[in-house]
């Protein structure tokens, strides 16, 4: 068993404790902490707010809703989706709108300024011309939705708001599972088999970076257990993306300033 | 129960006394189909619909008596087979010994004020889900139930589940809970129905367990560690809710009017474990 396995079953579970866990676990907000900058957001009001913990998360995750919303809605104006899978678009489009909702809800009730996106500052045309690339960027949003979180989740520092986000981030890989499903060829399973797809050429790869791993807990899981795929391995397992990479595959999509018309 | 009087004198008592009693499981219900043998008096009976068996004329003296559960009682596991020291005396109302197979199971108890705790009730959670699509897997009629797609899921998540449950006895180690007994005799896995509907709320519910517990984790290595689980239950959810319902990503009633999927209460999501685990199973020290 390696050294990492054995310091769990050890139980010496503090000595992965971090300042944000100890706060955490106290309940209290840390505003005061530092966050990574968050490189795209365009008005500097947004890359101050960066800096105040939670906000800045709250924020940021705001951010990748609005982005998600307004694709469903332009991608259902469209009326390319078929009618048979129509109800699933409509579903998703009305949980991001009350991810929308409740997450500016939540920044202004604790004292923030939430971040205020128009639909007209996202454009999505090249994958707005058919329903094939309507559901392949809806995957490539939705998986990326699921790593953000998941890559944010030990940052909270507020219980209240870590469980919120916790219940957003299992909604997104319910419409990620659905979403990858309606994938006709290649067909595509609900999770994620390494880090599929990845194929050159295919516009959403970069979503898929790193998912093939199979270390967890510092451990090679394809051996340290017996009976698995390395395949089935990666599939059971999800992996983060830093609030760079989410960036960086989000924000082509951001062609307009945040905050630059009223709030709707 | 009428009671008779009886004329005859003590002569005509044959020297013979009656044996019976109910076998049951660890959740009281009656076992039908166990086997009792007496030792030494070369008898032997069956259990019925009510779990009662009887010996209606042993002849006096001091048996071992054993019972093995029926073949398939159990799904997954099996129960150990019980004996018991019986002392028959002649006449009267007989002696009575009952029987609970499981009830030596270990009881479980999850302690929420330490990360071991939190992860040994995943632990509890991923090793119900792997047997239960173990068993489904492993059905001799698992592939005239369901067609070609719901096979390939199915063999999924049982892999994922086993990956789980496996991964978590491994970081636990020392500190791993024993093995749960499942409970799925309500199950039937001949049925295309139980079983997805089965799968659907193990999934809904394992997702909000997750979401409730992630907030009593400390360490941020097990809570990312939490995440990247619990996203793969959603997954899981909504794939098996759509098999039943098209377009449907979770149950009924599920995610809230503001987008929210469940935050599960330790309590809560161990009431609707419990009637699937023999084993007592409860939290403690959850923080308010």
């Amino acid at each position: 068993m390696t050294d990492l396995l054995q310091q769990f079953s050890d139980a010496s579970v503090d000595a992965f404790s971090s300042r944000r866990s100890a706060l955490r676990k106290t309940g209290q907000i840390g505003l005061g902490a530092a966050l990574a900058a968050i490189p795209f957001f365009r008005p500097s009001r947004v890359q101050a707010q960066s800096m105040d913990g939670d906000f800045g998360i709250l924020n940021y995750a705001l951010t990748l809703e609005y982005l998600e919303r307004s694709f469903y809605r332009q991608a259902i104006a469209t009326e390319l989706i078929p009618t048979a899978v129509a109800p699933l678009f409509t579903r998703i489009q009305a949980d991001e709108a009350a991810h929308v909702t409740l997450l500016a809800g939540a920044i202004t009730d604790a004292g923030g300024t939430p971040v205020v996106y128009e639909d007209s500052d996202f454009t999505f045309d090249s994958f707005l011309g058919s329903f094939a690339a309507i559901a392949t960027l809806a995957q490539g949003l939705e998986d990326t939705g699921v790593r953000a979180y998941k890559g944010q989740a030990a940052n909270i520092m507020s219980k209240d708001y870590l469980t919120v986000a916790l219940q957003i981030h299992s909604v997104e890989a319910r419409h990620a599972a659905a979403i990858r499903r309606l994938s006709a060829s290649p067909a595509e399973k609900g999770w994620i088999p390494l880090n599929q797809p990845n194929a050159a050429g295919t516009p959403i790869a970069p979503v898929y970076a790193g998912e093939d791993n199979t270390q967890q807990g510092g451990v090679n899981l394809t051996s340290a257990l017996t009976g698995y795929t390395a395949q089935q391995i990666t599939e059971a397992f999800d992996e983060v993306l830093t609030m760079d990479q989410v960036l960086a595959i989000a924000g082509p999509f951001i062609t307009g300033d945040e905050g630059d018309t009223s709030a709707s | 129960m009428v009671v008779q009087a009886c004329d005859s004198n003590e002569m005509d008592i044959p020297n013979e006394g009656l044996l019976q009693g109910y076998v049951l499981d660890p959740d009281g219900t009656p076992v039908q189909g166990a086997s009792v043998t007496v030792s030494g008096a070369n008898a032997s009976a069956t259990t019925d619909a009510q779990g009662y068996y009887s010996f209606e004329s042993l002849p006096t003296g001091t048996y071992t008596i054993t019972v093995t559960p029926p073949a398939g009682l159990l799904t997954v596991g099996a129960f150990d087979t019980q004996t018991a020291e019986v002392n028959i005396v002649r006449g009267g109302t007989g002696y009575v010994q009952n029987f609970n197979f499981g009830s030596t199971l270990p009881v479980v108890t999850f302690d929420f004020s330490m990360d071991t705790g939190v992860l040994n009730y995943a632990y509890a959670l991923e090793q119900l889900e792997a047997a239960f699509y173990g068993a489904v897997v492993a059905d001799a009629d698992f592939g005239s139930t369901f067609n070609a797609d719901e096979q390939a899921i199915l063999r999924d998540l049982a892999a994922h589940e086993a990956i789980h449950r496996d991964f978590l006895k491994a970081a636990l180690g020392s500190a791993a809970i024993p093995g749960l007994l499942p409970n799925f005799q309500a199950i039937d896995f001949k049925s295309r129905t139980s079983v997805l509907t089965t799968a659907r709320t193990f999934e809904d519910l394992g997702v909000g367990a997750y979401n409730g517990a992630g907030r009593y984790l400390a360490s941020d290595a097990f809570l990312t560690l939490a995440g990247k689980i619990v996203s793969v239950e959603a997954r899981h959810a909504s794939v098996i809710s759509g098999l039943i319902t098209a377009n449907a990503i979770a149950g009924s009633g599920v995610i809230n009017a503001s987008g929210l999927d469940r935050a599960l209460a330790p309590s809560a999501v161990l009431a609707a474990a419990d009637p699937f685990i023999f084993n007592t199973v409860s939290a403690s020290n959850v923080p308010s």
